[in-house]
């Protein structure tokens, strides 16, 4: 028998990868768009916007004070009885990592501490790319 | 799922980072002690300047005569290895996990980059995987653990890129990425992954013994 030669294996190897790539992108495609947390600040999304119904969410969440999320922080510290409710949180947070770093802090890391909502990447960032 | 999710991603991962890079040090803290016990004289003839030029020359794609005589394999090799390495490490969302974590960022590859990056990997491991069963003096060189180290490498990114197209599953699947990310590495220093760290020495010992004692060149 004759050595099968190194492209040939090359192509195999190829057209096994595409042939199971080519098969994914289809899942998740058909969902309409839900309402989701945005922020003129983004102007490249690397992943999607995270679906988030504000209302259902806290009432499921039984959240009642906005400065939870909608916080005012002066010096470092979060100013009592005082919300930012209408601004955009690249007013304060900018930009970039920042900006997305306090969105995570503010959803993630409370599902976390909580144990009671989603932290994976693709359990709020639900519509592919 | 979400408590295994955050044990995994948190003190695993400290565990996998600490085993990797103890692991390292203690291979190559042996690697000294059985060279000095076992081969006094490569203390002697090691040169800095030998060894640079053989590592060099083993860099460069095409560089050598055994690279020309199988183009192919050189040029999946070079393209898996930049791909392996860099993907990691500049993919955005682990870039972000870590800016997160410790307020430290680096640059980062566009989506498609890392995403072009990932299919190379798993059509290099793919390849090696077939050229191990197929070429005969790779098949004799080739024991099961060869082949399982290949499926190693291959799990966190094939489940990476399960994860990035929200297939089914994606919990679990997002778990068993972090899980193997954290095996493969802690595996680099016990394996024939150490090749990682331990190419420069081996290269250096050969272009050391080739230029320095038979004076002849090592590609």
């Amino acid at each position: 028998m004759k050595p099968i030669r190194a492209k040939t294996i090359l192509g195999a190897a190829l057209v096994a990868v595409l042939a199971l790539v080519s098969l994914t992108p289809a899942w998740g495609r058909d969902q309409a768009p839900p309402p989701v947390v945005s922020d003129s600040a983004f102007d490249h999304h690397r992943r999607r916007a995270a679906p988030f119904a504000h209302d259902e969410h806290n009432d499921l969440a039984a959240i009642e004070d906005c400065a939870l999320c909608h916080h005012v922080v002066e010096n470092g510290r979060v100013k009592e009885d005082e919300d930012s409710v209408g601004m955009e949180c690249s007013e304060c947070h900018g930009s970039g990592l920042p900006l997305i770093a306090a969105y995570h802090g503010r959803c993630k890391e409370c599902h976390q501490e909580t144990g009671l909502g989603p932290i994976l990447c693709a359990t709020c960032h639900t519509v592919p790319r | 799922m979400t408590k295994a999710y955050v044990f995994a991603a948190g003190p695993l991962l400290w565990v996998s980072v600490i085993v990797f890079a103890a692991g390292c040090l203690l291979r190559l803290g042996r690697l000294a002690w059985l060279a000095r016990k076992k081969d006094r004289p490569v203390y002697a003839y090691m040169s800095a300047h030998y060894a640079l030029r053989s590592i060099g020359r083993w860099l460069v794609p095409m560089g050598t005569e055994s690279m020309r005589k199988h183009p192919v394999t050189t040029v999946v090799s070079f393209a898996f290895h930049a791909a392996v390495v860099l993907v990691p490490l500049f993919l955005f969302a682990h870039v972000l996990l870590f800016y997160e974590a410790f307020g430290i960022s680096w640059w980062t590859l566009p989506e498609e980059a890392a995403y072009a990056g990932t299919l190379v990997v798993l059509a290099g491991l793919v390849y090696f995987f077939a050229r191990r069963l197929i070429r005969p003096e790779v098949r004799y060189l080739s024991g099961p653990a060869d082949f399982a180290l290949l499926v190693l490498v291959a799990l966190p990114f094939a489940t990476g890129l399960w994860a990035f197209h929200h297939g089914p599953g994606v919990r679990v699947v997002m778990l068993l990425h972090v899980l193997s990310g954290e095996a493969l590495l802690a595996a680099i220093p016990f394996t024939k992954l150490s090749h990682m760290f331990l190419f420069p020495f081996l290269r250096g010992y050969m272009g050391s013994e080739f230029g320095s004692v038979r004076h002849a060149r090592d590609w």
